[in-house]
């Protein structure tokens, strides 16, 4: 089975990103919404326009032309003399090269150096180069996440079995099998935080019903007459209450006030309980243990 | 009795506004007072209360409160264009976006609407809902998540666009004055804050926490687009105010601190009150040691010279992306018995501020979320004292709240004394991704936000302005919620499930609410035409208008 992996902040995002949407909202929210410019398009696509094998020409030059004042990340700092080219003005408002050629043919802009004998493809790639930095900083959704696991899985192994009451709900052996396998660590972190990935199987009309997942909250709604319906809860808000039941029917019912009576059962609740009372070594402790479980 | 204390002392009765008679002119003399027959500036008043005293709508009747108009604000180009894109513009990259979703708090002014999305702006009649005209603007690109709406000055109207240009339009016609470049898109700044005209002054904010650039916040002359003042953020050199909480000039400079909002004013004082966004690299704070003054910070400042009077920050060196642009509400109280002029802010970092506005001082700060960990509490002049274990790190750190509430207006109602905010007790896993010795851009990330308590996370709150406590709550699918308070002992906003509803003030009781086509995504507005009361608010690509069924 293929390990599922957080490699970048956005590929946690945008599975987490409803994770806790409880009652989901039946229509879109603006806050929902994300920062791209035309319809989907997204930081990663911006990151994909920038031709690889360009960069990496662009890299190789400027770690040999370039890097010995301005670092090989092109960043500066301490004991380099050069700027930082990521946040250079002239390097942002250059196109395709066209303002970093001018200048590096016109003479280094410091003027003690001699000029930078550069190709116009040199010059070009490492525009590329530089231009492929920049947005992948300005993009957070591209970011690589740097996870270490610190953990130490004993010390989760007996929060699991003892302070977090984990063992009455899961088991190593059971649901827990090979979970080590199928996650990676920031992964497991969000599962030991949170319960889920992903959606908790809203079966909301419209969509063909299938099992719902272990994770999805239920309701049980009872009628003034007394008779009682239950299923996987899809929307609850004050005027309304809608459930998808056992045989797959979606049914909603009007509310004022408190009734219809809904009751609300979340699996989750364990995982809610402990969100206040986890320290950070708990959670990196838990994932170090599941961690081993493979 | 000031001119100041009479506004906020009759915002209970009806004030009768005399507007000009011909075309669209805003008279000068409406923009301030409380709203009745116009709704002229972003918060409606200078106050940021959204409070209307307006009350021919109110609890008794509400039951028969009815659509009257639907108006679904075009996508599309329009003939009526401005902009500067040309064809291979290297820079762009973003382009028209298919859907417009109405996050500006639209003005109404003669019996017109007035509002702007991100590349539009938009004239539509009060009364029917037609649109008069439309302007479209050519992006070179920049993010384009919103636009708060627009200000207006006599027959102009300014607005800005998310490539960073500040737009004047003839409000008769819709016709471009001029525009004029506020920051450079090429240096990731965009922009989405409404202008707010204050005298002769229209006082321009700025966007763009992706890429370290300086947040300022500038004057510019509603004539000609000049600029009058600039007034930085982050100090500008080693010596100048605030510098001795940064490490370096490199640091302050790329330090951040958007004003994302319109400033609140205060005419008697003359001050206005600027909510300052969070510093840069975001996540990531090893280059800024410090304090990082004046970001997270609520400013006020002159509005005649940009000069800053006083400063309190909200959230001394932010690590977790909080922002404090969250509105600075003026309220003339009492404590302890004494008058005094304050301002209140619900910030997203889940503290409650409640700051003596003719100094800056502290009077109360207390988290109005029921659970943090990012604070160790609150030192003797206010000011939250930060736990550095949560500060972002490579294996993560569970942080709480994960953002209490943002820039969805809150709305304080004089006649209960509470102040009604959007919250949400949520928590994140903060990661940091950018180990350099100089991280840049957010540096790090936020995974997965999680709701407590028990049951839904999300909650519509009434604070006590007075202690801060919570009042009561009430849970909704959603913690952003653009809300709307007025003297006909109502409140309206969102549930965050695509109704529109009107809440009991005292309690948090739903009264009325329209299931819409979207959720409520910008703040209602109300006002009176033709002796008829209207509410009207936006949600996705349409503004919906309600009035009395008669």
């Amino acid at each position: 089975m293929r390990r599922l992996t957080a490699a970048t902040v956005a590929g946690v995002w945008l599975t987490a990103g409803f994770l806790w949407a409880q009652t989901p909202p039946a229509v879109p929210t603006a806050q929902g919404q994300g920062r791209g410019g035309r319809g989907t398009e997204s930081g990663v696509d911006r990151l994909r326009a920038f031709d690889p094998a360009a960069v990496e020409r662009g890299r190789a030059v400027f770690g040999e032309k370039c890097a010995s004042c301005h670092r090989a990340n092109a960043r500066g700092g301490q004991g380099f003399s050069g700027p930082d080219l990521i946040r250079s003005v002239l390097v942002l408002q250059d196109a395709n090269g066209r303002e970093i050629g001018a200048l590096l043919q016109s003479g280094h802009p410091d003027k003690s150096k001699p000029p930078i004998p550069l190709s116009p493809p040199e010059i070009s790639d490492i525009a590329t180069l530089l231009h492929r930095e920049i947005t992948y900083a300005a993009e957070r959704t591209n970011y690589q996440l740097q996870y270490v696991m610190t953990g130490n899985a004993k010390a989760g192994e007996a929060y699991f079995n003892g302070t977090g009451g984990c063992k009455n709900c899961h088991s190593p052996d059971g649901d827990l099998k090979g979970i080590g396998a199928r996650y990676d660590g920031p992964l497991l972190q969000a599962l030991i935080a949170f319960g889920a990935l992903g959606g908790r199987g809203r079966g909301a009309p419209g969509q063909p019903p299938g099992p719902p997942p272990r994770t999805a909250r239920r309701a049980t709604v009872t009628l003034p007459s007394g008779e009682t319906a239950s299923g996987v809860l899809v929307r609850l808000t004050d005027f309304d209450v809608t459930i998808r039941d056992e045989a797959g029917m979606v049914r909603s019912w009007l509310r004022a006030g408190n009734a219809p009576k809904v009751q609300v059962t979340d699996p989750l609740q364990g995982h809610i309980d402990l969100l206040p009372k986890y320290t950070d070594a708990d959670i990196h402790n838990l994932a170090a243990y599941l961690a081993t479980l493979k | 009795m000031t001119t100041i204390r009479i506004l906020f002392s009759l915002g209970l009765a009806a004030l009768p506004v005399v507007l000009a008679a011909q075309g669209q002119t805003l008279d000068p003399s409406l923009l301030g007072k409380p709203p009745v027959d116009a709704w002229p500036t972003h918060y409606g008043d200078y106050s940021g209360r959204r409070y209307s005293a307006l009350s021919q709508i109110n609890a008794a009747n509400i039951k028969t409160l009815s659509l009257a108009w639907i108006h679904r604000a075009s996508a599309q180009e329009s003939p009526n264009s401005g902009g500067e894109y040309r064809t291979g513009d290297p820079y762009y990259w973003g382009g028209p976006q298919a859907n417009v979703t109405i996050k500006a708090t639209p003005l109404m002014v003669n019996g017109v609407l007035y509002f702007a999305a991100p590349d539009h702006a938009y004239a539509v009649d009060a009364r029917t809902g037609k649109e008069i005209w439309h302007y479209f603007w050519r992006t070179r690109g920049g993010i384009h998540i919103g636009n708060r709406g627009v200000g207006m000055y006599g027959n102009y109207l300014f607005f800005e666009t998310p490539d960073c240009y500040l737009v004047s339009l003839d409000a008769r016609t819709g016709k471009e004055r001029w525009h004029k470049e506020i920051a450079d898109v090429r240096q990731q700044y965009f922009c989405t804050p409404a202008p707010i005209v204050i005298r002769n002054h229209v006082i321009v904010g700025i966007g763009g926490d992706s890429l370290d650039v300086q947040g300022f916040l500038e004057s510019r002359d509603p004539e000609t687009g000049n600029v009058q003042w600039r007034w930085y953020t982050t100090p500008q050199k080693m010596g100048d105010a605030g510098s001795d909480t940064w490490p370096d000039e490199y640091a302050m400079t790329h330090g951040g601190g958007m004003t994302w909002l319109p400033p609140t004013y205060d005419p008697d004082l003359n001050l206005l009150y600027v909510p300052t966004g969070n510093p840069n690299p975001v996540f990531a704070p090893r280059s800024r040691k410090g304090d990082n003054l004046f970001t997270c910070a609520l400013v006020a400042l002159n509005p005649d010279n940009g000069s800053m009077m006083w400063y309190f920050q909200t959230s001394p060196h932010d690590t977790h992306d909080w922002d404090s642009a969250q509105v600075p509400v003026l309220i003339d109280g009492q404590i302890d018995g004494r008058p005094r002029k304050l301002v209140a802010q619900a910030a997203r970092n889940g503290y409650y501020f409640l700051i003596d506005r003719t100094n800056g001082k502290s009077v109360l700060t207390v988290p109005y979320v029921d659970f943090m960990n990012w604070s160790l509490g609150v030192n003797a002049s206010g000011r939250p004292i930060n736990n550095p274990a949560k500060d972002a790190s490579v294996d993560g750190v569970l942080v709480a709240p994960g953002s209490a509430t943002n820039w969805p207006p809150p709305s304080f109602n004089p006649k209960t004394g509470l102040l009604y905010v959007g919250t949400s007790q949520s928590y994140g896993m903060q990661y940091l991704t950018d180990t350099d010795e100089r991280p840049e851009g957010y540096g790090g990330g936020s995974v997965g936000a999680a709701g407590g308590g028990g049951g839904r996370e999300s909650f519509l709150k009434a604070i006590d302005y007075r202690t801060g406590k919570v009042r009561w709550r009430h849970v909704v699918n959603q913690g952003g919620l653009s809300l709307l308070s007025t003297a006909g002992d109502l409140l309206f906003g969102g549930d965050g499930a695509g109704n529109f509803v009107a809440y009991d003030p005292m309690t948090g009781d739903p009264l009325w609410h329209a299931g819409l086509l979207a959720d409520p995504s910008n703040a209602p507005v109300t006002f009176m035409l033709d002796g008829r009361q209207f509410i009207v608010v936006g949600a996705g690509d349409c503004l919906y208008a309600f009035t009395l069924a008669r």
